[in-house]
């Protein structure tokens, strides 16, 4: 069955590019089933009525029939923006093409699973008043939240930056369960990062938008546009210059930089990945576009088609380098490493964009230098002979077995407990010069916990837990190891610098910790308990465990708009 | 020279404090009073108003005609103000005279004027306060609204928009208006906010000047409308097609931002607590109000806190109000650092405020000192601990 879904184009206020349509549709075709709602077994839209809290009803699905060819939802006048219908069907389609982005042969190669074990991602456009919008692994849920602004309603729920950013959060949870409890400012910032480019991606793939964009910038996306705008509309609504966050940036790592961000504060320091990944994709636009019209196109369509290319190259990058990251907590370089891995593993003899990314690494101080980031791919490994990767993906009992055997593989400690994660079979798509090549992987992530000091005083305990972990990405026909990474903080990464990527990578957890236990986000134990000893959904709760503590939640800081409480 | 002594009274859940402090006026001795709030909640066991007139007959006694000395609003609480108020209107009993009044200094009018990050704090929590009563008063008589909710509520009714509504705006209207030598003191003023003691020091530890220090988080869900009287009576379904399970953990995560914002309200005004630390011939007698975590934080990070011999246990004994150990040590050390006997006094009511008075942290304090309550007492009725020149 196919299925026509309107999708937000930019920001219904902003209005920046005449004749671009507020929404465009979009087709899902698949074995899907669809209710009212809208309502399919991984999404559900949850509208509370804004005057009487009552949930209010779906918009009705309407089935292919003679008559129509797709289905579609009943939607009074697609027009009326802010009329409840539009409101939900507009945010069910931006949502699942944010996943279908992820999902297609050419990114993932499978469904994306969620960072809760349940099939049904809830999403509620209107949430309540308040700027800001969250996903919350809790309750199984984005919440999209409204406001007032010169008069108008803004609804967060129809912004497609924003949509597009949550959703990004809920998928990288499934990806990298791990980062959600992390306590490690860069990891933190790497969920954010992710989210950023999923909305920065999505505007790249309308083509209505791409044409507009394109047209008044003669070609280029280096400045300031709708792709490097994060929220446009919702930064003016808020009194800000403009979008809440610009992916063109010159953002640093590097205290002597004079575009150096704080290392503690996860919003800031996702500028300073976000960056490097805009900054790669800028370039290689810039060089298809010449390529395109030294062969002769008309430059505006060379720019075109060369955004095109482009998006779809990076998206592979980017977001493959996800499931390639170690699992536990990670760097940025431990993203870096990803990434090149993902990448090298499948174009090993292609390596422009791979060295533009070591560049930018390096020129803003997350690497002192390119061989930091270097990984091996495609190799041997005499462990891994004889392997049943399809028992290994089936059965929990025979991972942990097998991965028990092998702790040297993974570099576990020995008389560590550790967590096997759910096995991905993934087949994905490849581009190469003989044509498209579909490698089928089995993806094995390993975690455990390692202490080290907390040296917060507070009554806190003396030792904190910080997730570690390693990859394993196995060829299922060739058994060559894709890529095997540690994250750093567990050893990993090796070079010169290491040893100084886990030290800053202490520090900054440190100073991340300060802060939270100074604003009073970070509570102990009883002290993290409200009324009636509920949970308190705005305080990260810290438990003491023999000593050692571990936190629960941290992602939960990350909402859209940080500093609007 | 006689004895300081500090009279704890039994007013329910609230605070009432008066401190008799002998000092030499030339050849002879007199003694000066200072009261530090007078109040209780208004809801629950723990409101109970008649316990004013035995308290406010005996401080007239003691007073025996003369002035008070000083008279300290701590905060902005209900259980912290309503008393004087009360029994000025309701039982015609008013104290003789006020020399002076020190109160926290978001009670100053025109305060917020000046202070932009704390007004902003403010109105975030003012709206969050009026979406919490909305809905708790909403669900009155159901079992959804604990009496912990019930005591928030009026404990913090100073947040209604509407201040002329407001029980806790009106006593704090009064108190400002006992003797025109008002001060509204804060940590900047160390030790030399103006009093009229001539041999003890008053050492102000806090709070903060800004209060928009103790602003925390705030939970974003729940500020909702009031909910419909459909709503109350047919709790929401799930949607044919949605996980029933997710939907109604989905509801009650928005239910739950109400108290927790409920809390943070609460937290934040009891952290503007002003903190006295009063000196008088080697002892140090400590009257923190109900001073939480985070002020307690802010005052170490000061560098201000220092042994004392006698501690006004903060906040009623709630496990909020007492610091965890790192901090405890600097006021009460495990080991006394002089021979002088410490007591603490924690002035409290069961059945108010859940899990308060909280055994584990009285527990902790008798480690450090001996710590007597005023549960048992008789209503009206006080403790006397007297310190020896």
């Amino acid at each position: 069955m196919k299925v026509q879904v309107p999708v937000v184009v930019q920001d219904p206020h902003t209005a920046r590019f005449e004749g671009v349509p507020v929404t465009e549709g979009w087709d899902i075709e698949g074995d899907e089933v669809f209710l009212d709602g809208p309502v399919t077994d991984r999404l559900a839209v949850i509208d509370f009525d804004p005057d009487t809290q009552a949930v209010t009803p779906g918009v009705a699905f309407e089935p292919p029939g003679a008559t129509r060819k797709m289905g579609r939802y009943a939607v009074v006048d697609e027009d009326d923006m802010n009329a409840g219908d539009a409101l939900k069907v507009c945010l069910f389609g931006t949502v699942r093409k944010t996943m279908s982005m992820f999902e297609t042969p050419d990114v993932l190669g499978r469904r994306v699973t969620w960072g809760f074990d349940a099939p049904q991602l809830l999403l509620v456009p209107r949430a309540g008043q308040w700027a800001n919008a969250f996903y919350e692994r809790d309750s199984h849920s984005i919440q999209f939240f409204y406001f007032d602004s010169g008069g108008a309603t803004i609804n967060t729920a129809l912004s497609r930056d924003i949509v597009a950013h949550e959703t990004g959060h809920a998928i990288v949870d499934g990806l990298a369960p791990d980062l959600y409890n992390a306590l490690s400012p860069q990891s933190l910032a790497l969920h954010e990062a992710m989210a950023d480019m999923s909305a920065a991606m999505m505007a790249f793939r309308s083509h209505n938008l791409r044409a507009a964009v394109l047209a008044r910038t003669g070609g280029s996306i280096e400045d300031t546009t709708a792709f490097a705008s994060i929220a446009e509309e919702f930064g003016l609504a808020l009194g800000r210059p403009g979008s809440l966050r610009n992916l063109s940036n010159e953002y640093s790592l590097d205290p002597a930089s004079p575009h150096c961000v704080p290392h503690d504060e996860p919003h800031g320091l996702s500028g300073v990945l976000s960056g490097a990944l805009y900054a790669v994709v800028t370039r290689l636009h810039g060089r298809l576009t010449d390529e395109y019209a030294a062969g002769g196109m008309e430059r505006p369509a060379a720019a075109g088609k060369a955004l095109g290319v482009a998006e779809q190259r990076v998206t592979r990058m980017f977001f493959r380098a996800l499931d390639y990251l170690p699992a536990g907590e990670v760097s940025f370089a431990d993203y870096g490493r990803a990434l090149l891995a993902a990448d090298q593993a499948s174009h090993p003899d292609h390596d422009q964009e791979r060295r533009w990314l070591q560049d930018e690494l390096v020129r803003r101080a997350v690497v002192t230098s390119a061989s930091d980031l270097d990984v091996d791919t495609n190799f041997e490994e005499a462990s891994v002979k004889g392997i049943d990767l399809g028992l290994l993906v089936d059965s929990d009992w025979a991972a942990y077995g097998w991965v028990g055997a092998r702790r040297a593989l993974f570099g576990i400690p020995e008389d560590v407990p550790f967590k096997v994660h759910p096995r991905r079979d993934a087949t994905k798509l490849f581009y190469h010069r003989d044509g498209p090549q579909r490698v089928r992987e089995c993806i094995i992530k390993v975690s455990w916990d390692q202490p080290e000091p907390n040296e917060l005083g507070a009554g806190l305990p003396e030792q904190r837990s910080v997730t570690v972990g390693t990859t394993l990405a196995i060829d299922w026909f060739t058994k060559l190891i894709r890529c095997r990474l540690v994250s750093g903080a567990a050893g990993g990464g090796g070079g010169p610098a290491a040893a100084q990527e886990r030290a800053a990578g202490r520090a900054e957890r440190t100073a991340l910790l300060k802060a939270m236990l100074q604003s009073g986000s970070l509570e102990l134990g009883r002290r993290a308990q409200g009324l009636e000893g509920m949970a308190r959904p705005s305080i990260v709760g810290a438990a003491n465990s023999n000593g050692v503590m571990r936190l629960n939640g941290t992602a939960r800081m990350l909402h859209l708009a940080q500093g609007v409480t | 020279m006689s004895a300081l002594r500090v009279r704890a009274y039994n007013v329910r859940f609230g605070d009432a404090l008066l401190v008799s402090i002998p000092e030499r006026d030339g050849a002879r001795e007199v003694t000066r009073h200072m009261l530090i709030d007078m109040g209780n909640v208004l809801s629950s066991e723990g409101g109970d108003d008649s316990v004013f007139e035995p308290v406010m007959r005996d401080i007239l006694e003691v007073l025996d005609g003369a002035s008070l000395s000083l008279y300290v609003m701590t905060h902005e609480h209900l259980d912290h103000v309503q008393g004087l108020l009360y029994a000025s209107d309701k039982l015609g009993l008013k104290l003789p005279g006020v020399e002076r009044a020190w109160i926290t200094p978001s009670a100053e009018p025109g305060y917020y004027d000046s202070h932009p990050e704390a007004k902003r704090s403010l109105e975030l929590a003012s709206a969050r306060y009026l979406a919490a009563r909305r809905h708790f008063n909403a669900l009155e008589g159901s079992e959804e609204v604990p009496p912990s909710v019930r005591a928030m509520l009026a404990n913090n009714d100073a947040l209604l928009a509407d201040g002329g509504s407001s029980k806790t705006q009106a006593c704090v209207d009064f108190l400002a208006t006992l003797t025109p030598q008002t001060s509204y003191v804060h940590v900047g003023h160390g030790h030399s906010a103006p009093h009229p003691f001539v041999e003890a020091t008053l050492h102000i530890w806090g709070p903060e000047e800004d209060t928009a220090a103790y602003y925390g988080r705030f939970d974003a869900a729940r500020l909702q409308p009031l909910p419909s009287s459909e709503g109350r009576e047919a709790p929401p379904l799930p949607p044919p097609g949605v996980d029933a399970g997710a939907f109604y953990n989905l509801v009650n995560a928005r239910k739950r931002g109400y108290f927790d914002n409920l809390l943070a309200i609460d937290k934040a005004a009891n952290d503007t607590s002003v903190v006295i630390c009063i000196e008088w011939h080697g002892w140090r007698l400590l009257f923190p109000g109900d001073a939480e975590e985070r002020a307690w934080r802010t005052m170490d990070a000061r560098g201000l806190l220092e042994p004392v011999h006698f501690y006004k246990v903060g906040h009623h004994g709630s496990h909020n109000g007492t610091p965890e150990a790192d901090i405890l040590d600097k006021i009460l050390p495990v080991s006394p650092p002089d021979e002088r006997p410490r007591r603490a006094v924690v002035s409290t009511c069961e059945n108010t405020y859940n899990n308060v008075p909280d055994e584990a942290t009285l527990e902790g304090l008798r480690k450090r000192c001996e710590v007597t309550s005023t549960l048992g007492l008789k209503d009206g009725a006080y403790i006397d601990f007297e310190f020896e020149a």
